[in-house]
């Protein structure tokens, strides 16, 4: 096989950020189900590794704070890019190709129909996971900031909202925690392609095989501007083999315990 | 002649005042269902005054206090104002169960009781010995709840906002937990100093679980329940279904 050909995906700046955010992310999730299942046993041997309760909390501020920064960050980026490159059409904003692509894609899995949707730069679920972070913002940021300072919030907010608040919060988090485990994790390291990781969130580069294979449209465009010399990659998706098809089909036993185990676990909840 | 139902049987002079004994026997089960119960929990009323009397012979002193680790101790307790209270019919060592006939013989022998906060929630734990249930509950499901279950003793306990020697029901207007005091009490120093009335607007013991302890919460929760199910099932097929094409090389 040829030399792999990289592309840029990710810039110094991209790659700040996330790691901003995904630095807070750790932390604000092992804190923050600590805290949510404190009735659960494991909880309880968690609190100490993190120095005790009031220590968890404060890791988890920390944590809340983090986030607080990477979005600053994000809007000055936003307002940066645009100051230099002219107001324009975001790449990220969802169209009208993104809802047929979610149903090609549905059908595509369910192999109704051969072809996989062709993406440009950001698939339908990659613009969808940008979408909830910044509902995540609003409501874990706003939901967050009301029980952590609850004596100002109660000054415009009765006791039932603020107890409503936690809830959501405690509540949003698994949501998000779910989107991470599901959808993120997956694309990112999980999926037998990329295990155990993408490189593009440390290194920006991602290979012209898989951009052409994720992102056909953009590979083309690439292609066509000539940045991308043509049969940069192959023609052919990946297939897997070997050790990878093996850690495929472990992956599929993992993942589909965990699916029956939550809808095992969260089905009663809803029904009593 | 038993067989033959109705009429005669209905109009036959036991059957006809059979209620009677029924209301010779509604006063008994309503005194067996709402009596006994209390009469239980004040089990050995008669000797306790006089064993709450013994105590407060010493603590009933204002500004009387104890000395531990070079500090002062308040140990005064306001005699009228704990036997006005709702618990007044108790004797101390209820919640004090340290102070036994030991401590009346000799007073200046440690308890070896803990000070300060740590005093206030392991005493609050004794609550549970009456209050078990809704209230403990809901308490143990609560922030303050979890914070003082893991160590944080700076959450509050029962103690901190329905009182020590002062206890009433929320009823009562001179509980610190009645609806009107609720604001101040919240906002008591090293708590929510800043507290503002819209503190007293909600419930503090309330389940989510449980739709009559607090409706809103119910159905926020429920929501989260069904958002949570519609992600299992929109994130976990994509997943199965992405690894089964790729497994099968198609």
């Amino acid at each position: 096989m040829a030399k792999a050909v990289y592309v840029e995906r990710w810039s110094l700046a991209h790659r700040l950020q996330h790691a901003l955010l995904a630095l807070a992310m750790i932390d604000l999730i092992i804190t923050g189900m600590a805290m949510k299942y404190s009735y659960a046993a494991w909880s309880a041997r968690v609190f100490p590794l993190l120095g005790g309760f009031r220590s968890t909390l404060i890791i988890h501020k920390f944590g809340a704070t983090l986030v607080g920064v990477s979005v600053i960050f994000h809007v000055i980026y936003l307002l940066m890019y645009r100051r230099r490159h002219g107001p324009q059409k975001w790449q990220i904003m969802w169209n009208r190709k993104d809802f047929t692509d979610a149903i090609a894609h549905g059908a595509h899995l369910l192999g109704l129909r051969e072809r996989p949707p062709q993406y440009g730069r950001y698939s339908y679920l990659e613009k969808f996971e940008y979408l909830s972070i910044f509902w995540g913002m609003v409501v874990m940021g706003g939901s967050g900031l009301a029980i952590w300072f609850p004596a100002l919030a109660a000054q415009w907010a009765p006791r039932w909202l603020l107890d409503g608040l936690r809830v959501i919060h405690s509540n949003e988090a698994f949501v998000a925690m779910l989107a991470l485990a599901f959808g993120h994790f997956f694309v990112a390291h999980f999926n037998p392609l990329v295990f155990p990781s993408s490189p593009v969130w440390y290194s920006g580069k991602i290979s012209a095989a898989h951009l052409r294979e994720e992102h056909p449209l953009e590979y083309q465009q690439l292609v066509e501007a000539g940045k991308l010399p043509a049969g940069a990659a192959p023609e052919h998706p990946h297939v897997l083999a070997g050790w990878r098809r093996v850690l495929g089909v472990v992956e599929m036993l993992i993942y589909s315990a965990i699916f029956y185990g939550l809808l095992i676990t969260f089905i009663p909840l809803l029904l009593v | 002649m038993a067989a033959i139902p109705s009429i005669t049987a209905a109009h036959s002079p036991v059957r006809r005042h059979a209620w009677t004994w029924l209301s010779l026997l509604l006063p008994a089960v309503v005194l067996l269902v709402f009596w006994s119960p209390a009469r239980a929990r004040a089990a050995g009323t008669p000797a306790e005054p006089a064993a709450v009397t013994a105590c407060l012979t010493c603590h009933d002193k204002p500004g009387s206090t104890m000395q531990r680790e070079g500090k002062a101790i308040p140990i005064h307790v306001d005699g009228q104002v704990y036997r006005d209270s709702a618990h007044g019919i108790l004797a101390c060592e209820r919640c004090h169960t340290e102070a036994g006939p030991g401590h009346a013989a000799n007073p200046e022998q440690p308890l070896g009781l803990p000070t300060g906060r740590a005093l206030d929630a392991l005493i609050a734990q004794r609550c549970e010995k009456c209050h078990a249930g809704h209230v403990t509950t809901s308490y143990n499901a609560s922030f303050h709840g979890f914070a003082v279950g893991h160590g944080d003793l700076r959450a509050a306990t029962c103690v901190d906002c329905h009182g020590v020697h002062n206890v009433f029901s929320i009823s009562d207007a001179r509980s610190t937990a009645a609806p009107a005091n609720i604001a101040a009490t919240c906002a008591a120093p090293g708590c929510h100093e800043s507290a503002s009335p819209g503190f007293a607007q909600g419930t503090e013991h309330f389940v989510r679980e449980v739709r009559a302890s607090s409706p809103i919460i119910y159905w926020i929760w429920k929501f989260f329940i069904a958002l949570i199910l519609f992600d299992v099932m929109k994130d976990g097929p994509i997943v199965m279904f992405e690894l089964l094409r790729r497994v099968r090389g198609v």
